[in-house]
């Protein structure tokens, strides 16, 4: 419909650089001539491009900064009239590559990392948590509810400590061990500084961070995983509590595991949340697409995800060293107090603030 | 590459197609449009990184071997998590959206929604990659510990790990699970050279400025058939059997005479190819050309 159309109001006016004409040589067309007359800001802007992308923006000085505004927006410019008037293809894509090559480094975030990683802890980072703290709430609870049932489980019957916590996380506190066996590892301080018990604290920092990265990434797989790995890593912290409990060994072990446990857990807690907020905008899409849902909430999700990293490294390091240094159970009593206070304040002083802006 | 087949435009259409396309809207107001990278391509970008990444572990657990002390490999640990979990989000960060094995291939990382890539998008984009390399890659290696339970259990597990992983090939711009939720989509940075002019006005002795062509004899063609003879202009001067094949075709449909000796097929393509050009921009200039031939030729028929 709409070619015969053309054809019936284009055919009939007589086309003005008709190339049948004996001036078909003289006369140029307009993409022709289009092409010519900007075909040199174009190449400059790609020797700008090719630097900028190798050296980085810095290596442009302010004037060369100005001109790659100025010669990007020409070049955008160029793009629309070329779609406009010319068949050429090679030009076209061209200069669409060219477009899209400038468009990456003009429209590329400048923020050095420093800066970044300052913003995001002092505003983002806190501001989510505080945000989400009904997420955070329903996730604590999981872990709590996973620390009760291993707690009580294993109490009334340690055979089934084995159902909670696999080999390689017991590491030989099974049961059977002695308790001297139990004692050791909570106090083995100054003769095998080094030995065990850095490895095991380097080993529970992967093992950790990645349960934190498996919490936040299953929940887009709906949310149950998210609630099932946080239960079952809470059943085995559960079952382990009970175990030295029923050795006389139970304020022992909390002095040993609250310094970095408090920080670590919360961590965990966190990139749970995460999941939880994940899978509730893809089951309950309410007004906008699940995938638009998707995208929104997954960035918030990875805030939290990203700080909670941050906090399992702290975390990994008092264990590391801290816990190795200071044997004494008041001392480490009052330091997992201390980081207990540390965290609220930091996330309500910070988050509320950014609350309120 | 068919010399024999009635003209060689197919399979270059076919290969155009088959590259999917997604246009962004420029903070200009321009939309641009950007190649989707294909499957295989990320693929093999994702095997070369997984390959630098394991060469570099390889070469901290040596010189932590080395080192001998108990702390040196504890801090070697550390460093391998440290590379197997950051390797991708450090890359992605420092060169704006490309690893070295997105480098070598010429992929990107950009956000869907034309906005610069942020550092948040980068690092959930590869937050996602234990549950969709990790995962499946131990499944597959250790299946009677990673998957729980017996018979069916097992079976849906497996399915859904596929699923999982082949997720980028069921929707049109690849997108894998990270980049849904990170909202961000990979494309090709293409580097295409400006080639030279092939409409450029000559001077009356050149050869093509003989040749003329009536304006019914280029109501034939569309602006798809434009740019086919366009690509055999510019890379198949090489096979000149193609030339020939598609000269005469031409010169058949068009029902076009030469005045005095048949010009060189070459010669003939490119007066051609000028004169089509300018004839279709005018169209286009005064509303639209048509797309291809049978749209030309409904215009035609139409009057």
């Amino acid at each position: 419909m709409d070619a015969a159309q053309d054809a019936t109001t284009t055919t009939p006016a007589p086309p003005a650089p008709d190339p049948s004409g004996p001036t078909a040589t003289a006369a140029e067309t307009r993409s022709v001539a289009f092409r010519r007359a900007r075909a040199a800001s174009w190449r400059e802007l790609e020797t700008l491009l090719a630097r900028v992308e190798r050296h980085g923006a810095r290596s442009l000085d302010a004037d060369e900064l100005a001109r790659l505004a100025v010669l990007h927006r020409a070049t955008i410019s160029s793009l629309s009239v070329a779609r406009g008037i010319s068949l050429d293809r090679n030009l076209l894509e061209y200069l669409e590559a060219l477009a899209v090559r400038s468009h990456l480094s003009v429209h590329a975030p400048r923020r050095d990392l420093l800066s970044l990683l300052a913003r995001f802890f002092l505003r983002d980072f806190p501001g989510e948590v505080v945000a989400r703290r009904r997420h955070v709430l329903a996730s604590t609870a999981c872990l709590l509810l996973g620390m009760l049932v291993g707690y009580a489980f294993t109490r009334s019957d340690l055979d089934t400590y084995d159902a909670f916590v696999s080999p390689d996380m017991a590491d030989g506190r099974d049961p059977d061990a002695t308790y001297d066996e139990l004692r050791e590892p909570l106090y083995g301080g100054q003769e095998s500084l080094a030995d065990t018990l850095v490895h095991f604290s380097a080993f529970l920092f992967t093992h950790n961070a990645r349960v934190g990265m498996l919490a936040f990434a299953l929940g887009i797989l709906a949310g149950l995983p998210v609630i099932v790995l946080l239960f079952y890593n809470g059943a085995s912290l559960g079952a382990m509590v009970a175990l030295y409990d029923v050795r006389g060994l139970g304020p022992d072990f909390w002095a040993w595991v609250l310094p970095h446990g408090v920080t670590e857990l919360f961590a965990i807690v966190l990139c749970g949340a995460g999941g939880l907020l994940i899978a509730q905008d893809v089951l309950f899409p309410g007004r906008h697409t699940r995938l638009a849902n998707l995208r929104v909430a997954g960035r918030r999700a990875g805030v939290l995800l990203g700080g909670a990293l941050a906090m399992l490294f702290v975390a990994g390091l008092v264990e590391g060293i801290f816990r190795q240094v200071v044997t004494s159970m008041p001392v480490r009593f009052v330091v997992a107090d201390g980081f207990v206070l540390g965290w609220i304040l930091y996330f309500v002083a910070l988050g509320r603030r950014r609350e309120a802006t | 590459m068919s010399a024999h087949a009635p003209s060689p435009t197919f399979s270059l259409m076919q290969l155009e197609e088959r590259l999917a396309r997604r246009e962004v809207v420029s903070p200009e107001g321009v939309p641009l449009v950007f190649a989707v990278a294909p499957a295989a391509e990320r693929f093999a970008a994702l095997l070369i990184d997984l390959v630098l990444i394991v060469l570099s572990v390889l070469l901290v657990a040596w010189v932590s071997h080395f080192a001998g002390d108990d702390l040196a490999q504890a801090l070697g640990l550390l460093a391998l998590f440290a590379i197997w979990s950051f390797w991708f989000t450090l890359f992605e960060l420092r060169w704006q959206g490309r690893t070295p094995g997105k480098r070598l291939l010429g992929l990107r990382v950009i956000s869907a929604n034309g906005a610069p890539l942020t550092a948040g998008a980068i690092f959930v984009r590869n937050a996602t990659r234990e549950v969709e390399v990790v995962l499946p890659t131990f499944a597959l290696l250790f299946p009677e510990q990673m998957l729980p339970g017996e018979g069916v259990v097992p079976l849906a597990c497996i399915v859904w790990l596929l699923l999982l992983v082949t997720l980028p090939l069921w929707n049109r711009d690849r997108l894998r699970l990270g980049d849904m939720i990170a909202g961000t989509m990979v494309v090709r940075a293409p580097r295409p050279r400006l080639l030279d002019e092939l409409a450029a006005a000559r001077p009356a002795t050149a050869p093509e400025a003989a040749l003329r062509f009536s304006p019914a004899q280029l109501e034939a063609y569309g602006v798809r058939e434009l740019h086919v003879l366009e690509d055999l202009l510019r890379r198949g001067t090489a096979q000149p059997e193609n030339l020939a094949t598609v000269a005469r075709a031409i010169r058949t449909k068009i029902g076009w005479t030469p005045d005095g000796d048949l010009p060189r097929d070459e010669v003939f393509l490119r007066a051609f190819y000028a004169a089509q050009r300018a004839r279709l921009e005018h169209k286009l200039l005064l509303g639209r050309a048509p797309r291809d031939k049978h749209d030309a030729a409904g215009g035609r028929a139409a009057r």
